[in-house]
C-alpha cells in the first residue's frame, strides 16, 4: 500500500501534466474545477488517474471529488498500492 | 439553491446569436479565437440549415452550454473546410456522417449563478449531457460516424469516447486558425460494445444513461 504522501506527489505530477500546470500551483486545497480550463479537461485528468492507477471509476464518486485531497482520499480507498 | 438545467433545441434566429456567442465567449476564453465572432467566421450558415440541429442548456434565461449537430447535405460540413478528402472517404463508402461542433459549456456563467453553498457543479452534467443527446440522435437517425474537428490537447478525452483519428492536425479557420485535428466516433461500434461483455468507462456509461429525448430526436433529417 503507498504512503498518502507518494499518493499526493503522483496525483499532483499528473494534474500538472494533464493540465499543462505548474506543480508548485496545485495543492492539496486546490479546488479541482478551479484548476482545469473545462470539464474536457476534468474527465481527461479522471481518465488519467484510470489509467494510472488502473482502476474503474464510478460516474457518481467523480462529480464528489472537489479537492486534490478528495482525490487522493479517492485513490487511497481504490487502489491497492500498484499500477500499470 | 438548486440549479434546474434545461436542455431544448434552438429554433429562432436570436437564440442561434446566443448560441454563437457563447461559443465564442468560451473558445476566446481558453485562447481559440481572439476577437473573432464565431457567426463571422463563416459557420453560421451551416448552423441555420435545415440539416442543422443545435441544442442549449439553459436555467432560466441563461444559457450555460450548447452543441451542434450538422448533417451531410450538398453543401457539406463545416469541417469540409479542412478535411474534405477525410470525410469524402466516408462519402464514398456511402457512410452516414454527422458532424458535432460548436460544444461549449460556459463554466463562469455557471459559477456566478452558484451560491457559495453549492459544492457540486453540473458542469459535467451540462457536457456529458450535450454529447449524450449528440450520440442519442446519432444512433436514432442511423448514423455511421459522429465527426468531430478537435483542439488536440482534448485527444485523450475524445479517444476515450471511443473515437478514432481521421484527419492529420491542421490550422482551422473556422476556429481563427487554431490548431484542430479529426476524429470520429464509430456509432455502431458504441453501440455493439454496449450489448457486449465489454466494459465501458464513466464516460460511456453516464452519456448512455441519459434519458431519451423523443422531441430532440425527431428534428432534422
Amino acid at each position: 500500500m503507498k504512503h498518502r504522501e507518494e499518493i499526493e506527489s503522483e496525483v499532483r505530477t499528473l494534474i500538472a501534466s494533464t493540465l499543462s500546470l505548474n506543480d508548485a500551483e496545485i495543492t492539496v486545497e486546490s479546488i479541482i474545477a478551479d484548476l482545469s480550463a473545462d470539464s474536457i479537461q476534468l474527465f481527461e485528468l479522471l481518465i488519467a488517474f484510470e489509467k494510472f492507477y488502473g482502476i474503474e471509476t464510478a460516474y457518481e464518486d467523480i462529480v464528489a471529488l472537489r479537492t486534490v485531497n478528495d482525490i487522493i482520499d479517492y485513490i487511497q480507498s481504490t487502489h491497492t498500492g500498484t499500477h500499470k | 439553491m438548486i440549479i434546474m438545467i434545461e436542455f431544448r433545441i434552438v429554433s429562432q434566429n436570436d437564440e442561434y446569436e446566443q448560441a454563437q456567442a457563447l461559443v465564442s465567449r468560451v473558445y476566446e476564453r481558453e485562447g481559440y479565437t481572439g476577437n473573432v465572432k464565431i457567426g463571422d467566421s463563416g459557420i453560421g450558415h451551416f448552423l441555420r440549415s435545415g440539416g442543422s440541429t443545435t441544442l442549449f442548456a439553459q436555467s432560466g434565461d441563461q444559457v450555460l452550454g450548447t452543441i451542434s449537430l450538422v448533417s451531410d447535405a450538398e453543401t457539406g460540413l463545416p469541417m469540409d473546410n479542412i478535411y474534405r478528402e477525410e470525410l469524402d472517404i466516408f462519402r464514398r463508402e456511402k457512410k452516414k456522417i454527422l458532424e458535432v461542433c460548436q460544444f461549449a459549456v460556459d463554466k463562469i456563467a455557471l459559477k456566478n449563478m452558484m451560491s457559495e453553498e453549492i459544492e457540486k457543479t453540473p458542469e459535467h452534467e451540462i457536457s456529458l449531457s450535450l454529447l449524450g443527446y449528440a450520440l442519442q440522435y446519432g444512433i436514432h437517425k442511423g448514423y455511421d460516424y459522429l465527426c468531430f474537428t478537435i483542439n488536440p490537447k482534448h485527444v485523450p478525452f475524445y479517444e476515450s469516447l471511443g473515437c478514432i483519428k481521421i484527419g492529420d492536425e491542421k490550422l482551422y479557420p473556422f476556429v481563427n486558425n487554431a490548431p484542430a485535428v479529426a476524429y470520429a466516433l464509430p456509432v455502431k461500434e458504441v453501440l455493439k460494445q454496449e450489448t457486449s461483455s465489454y466494459k465501458q468507462n464513466f464516460l460511456h456509461k453516464k452519456m448512455m444513461s441519459i434519458p431519451v429525448r423523443h422531441d430532440f430526436l425527431n428534428v432534422g433529417n
